[in-house]
């Protein structure tokens, strides 16, 4: 026999190894019963999560194979205890072992001499070994029962996953779902009205696009008695309200109508979640333009012929349009109204339609003062919220009295809106030009230089028309110079000139045109008139740029002018309408004398401030952020978290919502949605910082 | 903090500028009666211009047919939006009158129905109190136009605070003389503006 201490550290080894086995079995045997229970309640009642179970089993476990270790009672077996342990199984040895591992007694060598002429160390190895098997075939059982807990979810791909993520698993897809779970029918209703016919969805996460008003139907052949359907409404804080299920035996059905916001609709049935997200799209208002008059109507001519014609526009269908008319008479505080209609078309119209009429000064009764008021209305053929109205803007039409001081007769004349087109069109040509140069041959690029060239030269006669007309001059002018105007103006082309204009001689211009020293309104110093005229005398410049460049041939440097003549034509369509009335009476008064000058005392209740209003963009990127931290701890959650902003998204934030569509699908497919998710970040993150800047009300002008 | 500027919105299809000694008198109110910082003279601005934004209150009045236009309405609902006051005031004393047809269908569209301001309301308390809800005009009093006396304004509410009144009670008419004449009334109902500037400035 070997050296009796060294047997004993040996048999010390095995003996601690089969108590950390059993300490081990035992630890998990515990952690099963909590598992049990959470298994059942995730069965029975959908909670927790599958993840949630194998994260509390876990930590289970680990506090059951913890705490006897931190009591010591798995601590080392040492020497003596394995002395000890040898002791009771063999009472020959007389307690000699066990003085012979005690490194603290006095040894002496009959000691050792006793110790091996006992057979001890055989059986009590045998017997430390038997322990150690006997601990590792208690943990395999245990592990098995964890197995048999854990694993049944496991190895139907997807599907615990599933539960997590609301969707059921690509392996059981709704409708043929495992054995266990329940097959579902969605079908999407939209109104009668729209003409849309009813179809069938897929609740696979995904997004739908529905009209408000839609049913939403629900159907299963089974399940009825564990089924639940839940709705969560865009913006809703809540979980989601559960929807009153119509069960006839196992069979079950359940509607949803959209609204105005985007839902979420969810259905439970204990095996797999299904989800939906349906994204309300309110039916649009119809979209009615006024073509004609193109502009208000200011005339002394108590007969005339107003044309009106216009176009009104719906998504789903018009119901009716007409022309609606307002003739106000009268004046100070006396004033009466007439209301008439004129072009009427009803029945089903379709999409679009025209209207047109003509209303006559004379048949009205006309008076000079009278103001009439003309707009084209439409309605839809909505029957969920009633039929919603279109509405042209309004044209005014006034007759002038005779003391009326206005000398401008009618507005900027409708020729410009066709200078915008056909100065587009010669941009479109030139840049053509330009592009196919090195193509062509040189005489065809000379032709269709020329060619642009005189068309170009023909449109800005017809501006120079418009200008002159309004400011009383002579439209004849080649060109019209002023200082600082940036061309190159040799002396023969000065000299052709009989009075380049300025900034100042075409004011005046306007000025005399309108027969007075109009200061209409706040509008800098300029007058609607001249607010007009100068950038068409900006475009009338530019075009004889343009015109010059296309016939020396040089198409290239005709673009830039020409570019300039459209943004100049562009903004003289948006300048102000006319305001006749002129300004109100200017009265300072004179605060300094008057303050607290008044006698009557107020008694005001006291105020309280106003808390600030929550920042939607801001709250939306917060909870974007702490789905993305998510994303690395529980990637299905974190998907869930994910689904539920871009619901929230999907009307206050479009773009994020897209954005985060992306990314779903990315996850989804298993590819990187770093990209995506970056982008929804950057787009949560300009939301939070750009919503809700009011400016300080601020009374003082700059 | 900036001083208070009365701001007159023109509109582009009536006659806004009917009352144009309106935002004078009223100035005057608030200099006589308080200390807020008020500018000398009132502003007009375009209501489709952003400038309409500078103002926490904003006038609007008329006798002919409102009719916005895109860019008007566009502007007025961003301008309700950042908490903005407006405050309609039809110049007509009658019943269903053009203006009062066509500017409550307008806001309707912009701010939603307008409903009774209830006599309570915080807005006849901001600054004076007015017990029976919105000071009469001597136009009521005197049985012109319609005679009757209105006994609410109306109003739309946004979050919590008004962001329109609608009045059918002619104060266009009533506050519209030159301040120096101020001595020769017998009850000064301007009185009213100045809550409603201070509600416009505080709530």
């Amino acid at each position: 026999m070997t050296d009796p201490r060294a047997r004993l550290e040996r048999l010390a080894s095995t003996l601690g190894r089969a108590r950390v086995v059993r300490a081990v079995g035992v630890a998990l045997g515990w952690a099963l019963l909590p598992l049990a229970v959470l298994a059942l309640s995730h069965v029975t009642l959908g909670f927790p999560t599958y993840r949630g179970i194998v994260a509390v089993a876990v930590v289970t476990a680990l506090v059951a194979i913890a705490a006897p270790l931190l009591q010591g009672n798995a601590a080392r077996v040492t020497a003596i205890d394995a002395a000890l342990w040898v002791e009771r199984r063999e009472p020959r040895l007389q307690w000699t072992l066990v003085t012979l591992a005690d490194a603290d007694a006095v040894h002496d060598a009959s000691l050792t001499a006793y110790v091996r002429t006992v057979a001890w160390d055989g059986p009590a190895f045998a017997e430390a070994r038997r322990r150690v098997l006997r601990a590792a075939a208690r943990l395999v059982l245990v592990v098995a029962a964890f197995a048999v807990a854990l694993v049944p979810w496991r190895t139907r791909p997807d599907a615990g996953a599933a539960i997590l993520r609301g969707t059921p698993s690509r392996a059981t897809p709704a409708g043929a779902d495992s054995p266990d779970a329940v097959s579902v029918t969605a079908r999407l209703m939209p109104p009668a009205y729209t003409g849309v016919a009813a179809r069938d969805v897929v609740l696979d996460g995904g997004v739908v696009d529905a009209i408000e008003g839609t049913r939403l139907a629900l159907t299963g052949a089974s399940g009825a008695s564990r089924v639940r359907v839940t709705v969560r409404e865009a913006g809703d804080s809540a979980v989601g309200g559960l929807v009153a299920l119509d069960r006839d035996g196992d069979s079950w059905r359940a509607t949803v109508r959209v609204g105005t916001r985007p839902l979420a609709i969810r259905v439970a049935d204990g095996v797999a979640d299904r989800s939906l997200t349906i994204a309300a799209r309110p039916d649009s208002v119809p979209e009615v333009t006024l073509e004609a008059p193109a502009a208000d109507v200011v005339t002394r001519d108590t007969t005339a012929l107003i044309a009106i014609r216009g176009r009104a526009h719906d998504d789903i269908g018009l119901r009716d349009a007409r022309i609606e008319w307002i003739l106000t008479t009268g004046g100070g505080e006396q004033f009466a109204s007439k209301v008439g209609v004129l072009g009427v078309r009803s029945g089903a119209l379709g999409r679009e339609t025209s209207v047109a009429g003509t209303l006559s000064l004379a048949t009205l009764g006309t008076r000079p003062g009278d103001v009439i008021h003309l707009r084209i209305v439409a309605h839809d053929g909505n029957t969920v919220r009633g039929a919603q109205l279109g509405t042209s803007d309004t044209r005014t039409i006034r007759i002038l009295r005779d003391e009326d001081s206005v000398a401008v007769e009618q507005l900027p004349p409708s020729p410009v809106d066709t200078s915008v087109i056909s100065q587009r069109m010669l941009l479109v040509l030139t840049e053509r030009l330009v592009g196919a140069e090195r193509r062509l041959a040189r005489q065809a690029v000379v032709d269709e230089s020329r060619r642009i060239g005189q068309l170009q030269g023909r449109l800005r006669r017809q501006v120079g028309a418009i200008v002159f007309m309004r400011t009383g001059d002579n439209p004849s002018g080649e060109h019209a110079h002023f200082a600082g105007d940036g061309h190159d103006h040799t002396a023969a082309e000065l000299a052709r000139t009989p009075a380049p204009r300025t900034p100042a001689s075409v004011l005046a211009a306007a000025d005399r045109a309108t027969a007075v020293n109009l200061a209409l309104e706040d509008h800098g110093d300029e007058t609607p008139i001249v607010a007009v005229n100068r950038p068409l005398l900006e475009a009338y410049n530019a075009m004889w740029d343009a015109t010059r460049a296309l016939e020396t041939i040089e198409p290239a440097a005709a673009i830039a002018p020409m570019r300039s003549a459209l943004a100049a034509i562009q903004r003289a369509r948006a300048a102000e309408r006319l305001y006749l009335r002129g300004a109100p009476p200017a009265v300072v008064v004179d605060v300094a004398r008057l303050r607290l000058t008044g006698t009557d005392s107020a008694r005001f209740e006291a105020r309280t401030p106003l808390s600030a209003l929550p920042d939607a963009g801001a709250t939306l990127a917060a909870r974007l952020d702490r789905a993305l931290v998510l994303l690395a701890r529980d990637a299905d959650a974190a998907r869930d978290s994910l689904r539920l902003v871009r619901l929230d998204a999907l009307v206050a934030r479009p773009a994020l919502a897209r954005a985060l569509d992306d990314a779903l699908a990315a996850i989804a497919r298993g590819t990187d949605a770093t990209g995506a998710l970056r982008n929804a970040r950057r787009l949560a993150a300009d939301g939070a910082s750009g919503v809700g800047a009011s400016p300080l009300w601020s009374g003082a002008l700059p | 903090m900036s001083r208070f500027t009365f701001c007159t919105v023109q509109y582009e299809s009536g006659d806004w500028d009917s009352a144009p000694l309106v935002a004078a008198n009223v100035i005057d109110a608030v200099a006589r009666f308080t200390s807020i910082d008020v500018a000398p003279s009132g502003v007009v601005v375009p209501l489709a211009s952003d400038d309409v934004l500078r103002y926490p209150l904003i006038f609007l009045t008329g006798h002919l047919p409102v009719r916005f236009s895109a860019a008007e309405r566009a502007m007025l609902t961003k301008y309700l939006a950042r908490g903005g006051l407006l405050f309609v005031d039809d110049h007509n004393h009658d019943i269903d009158g053009p203006f009062h047809r066509t500017c409550t269908e307008e806001l309707a569209r912009v701010a939603g129905p307008l409903a009774r301001i209830p006599t309570r309301h915080a807005l006849y308390r901001s600054f004076f109190t007015f017990e029976n809800g919105p000071p009469n005009t001597s136009h009521e009093l005197n049985g012109w136009g319609d005679n009757l006396v209105h006994e609410h304004l109306l109003g739309a509410e946004r979050k919590g605070r008004l962001a329109v009144v609608y009045s059918n009670k002619d104060y266009s008419s009533e506050w519209s003389f030159h301040p120096e004449n101020r001595k020769f009334i017998s009850v000064d109902n301007v009185r009213f503006g100045v809550n409603l500037v201070v509600y416009a400035l505080t709530r």
